[in-house]
């Protein structure tokens, strides 16, 4: 579905997203955001028969190598150009992130409580809101189309799936964007996961495809 | 004029290739497409000038920054990234880096490192 000059181009612009959100977080946490290089994958959300090569979303491998339950801050992005976003971190690296926020020390003997308590579902909604309107805006850019965002949601869960994360499965194809990153003084692991439905995957790669012959001409 | 522009991202080199030969036609562009490539690249064709992407699978901007300031101090090398963090410029110019500047790039970065070469490179 993807030709590699498309790939190439949609990574590289998810890169430079990934950039200009790396450093709202920065500002956020005052540590040096370490970032690794973006990748994506078109994953078949509907009929599980074989597709070109395409793997079901249900068996979809976004490499989150995350121990225990994760938080989701995501928002929605419509209608023209429209998907979910999403914010991961482990519970703990929430909670040391929060705490990192509010310019509190982490005593590495302190143990964190296992729940999120009112106030860290509200800062991690905060969080997840700079980063990912950073992130969408960024595709709202490149197409030159205002998005119309949703307030941002939080959500614990005990492992990324698609269909736990309310997309729209009635989709025939999803794109989804994937990038880890990693606090620099701090071992702390984080993800996007950004997905995409089919008409905003053409929209997309119908504007890729002229950024593409630009570059040519 | 030798140009060496390391970059993981095609549609990166292109751009940045097309943009310059408007500004520096008399240039000659070399392309890598990863810190590895890119230092066997300055080895062999001893640029004038290279072009670093940070973000780069086997061997990172910085760390092909490092290696080439190590062997050569007087090579020119501007990053060309998409992190914008203040702490990664101040990284990338402690170690050397002339100038830096943030994806995407455009016909104005490119006049301005035109401006620069023609300073700086004679």
């Amino acid at each position: 579905m993807l030709s590699a000059e498309q790939k190439d181009a949609l990574r590289e612009y998810m890169n430079i997203f990934m950039g200009q959100a790396a450093s709202h977080l920065f500002d956020l946490v005052n540590q040096k955001i370490v970032l690794s290089i973006s990748d994506l994958k078109v994953v078949h959300s509907k009929d599980n028969s074989a597709c070109d090569g395409i793997e079901p979303a249900e068996q979809h491998d976004i490499p989150l190598d995350f121990q225990g339950n994760i938080v989701s801050s995501s928002i929605r992005f419509g209608k023209q150009f429209s998907g979910k976003a999403h914010l991961i971190f482990t519970v703990e690296a929430t909670q040391k992130l929060i705490k990192l926020c509010m310019n509190e020390n982490l005593d590495p003997n302190y143990a964190l409580p296992c729940d999120l308590t009112d106030t860290d579902y509200d800062a991690i909604k905060e969080i997840g809101n700079t980063v990912l309107n950073s992130i969408t805006g960024g595709f709202g850019n490149l197409l030159g189309i205002p998005l119309e965002i949703e307030l941002p949601e939080v959500k614990v869960l005990s492992s990324f799936k698609l269909e736990e994360n309310d997309i729209n499965l009635e989709e025939k194809y999803l794109l989804i964007f994937y990038n880890s990153f990693s606090l620099q003084e701090l071992v702390l692991e984080g993800a996007v996961v950004v997905v995409l439905s089919i008409d905003s995957i053409n929209m997309l790669l119908h504007k890729i495809d002229e950024v593409l012959m630009e570059s040519e001409a | 004029l030798k140009i060496l522009v390391v970059d993981d991202s095609m549609l990166c080199r292109k751009m940045v290739i097309k943009h310059l030969q408007e500004v520096l036609p008399q240039a000659k562009f070399f392309t890598a497409a990863n810190g590895k490539e890119g230092y066997r690249l300055f080895q062999e064709k001893a640029p004038d000038f290279m072009i670093i992407d940070l973000l780069m699978p086997e061997m990172t901007g910085l760390e092909l920054l490092q290696q080439v300031k190590q062997d050569s101090a007087e090579t020119k090398v501007i990053i060309l990234s998409a992190d914008v963090q203040k702490i990664t410029q101040q990284e990338a110019i402690k170690l050397g880096a002339l100038k830096f500047l943030t994806k995407p790039f455009t016909q104005s970065q490119a006049e301005e490192i035109a401006a620069l070469f023609s300073n700086k490179g004679e």
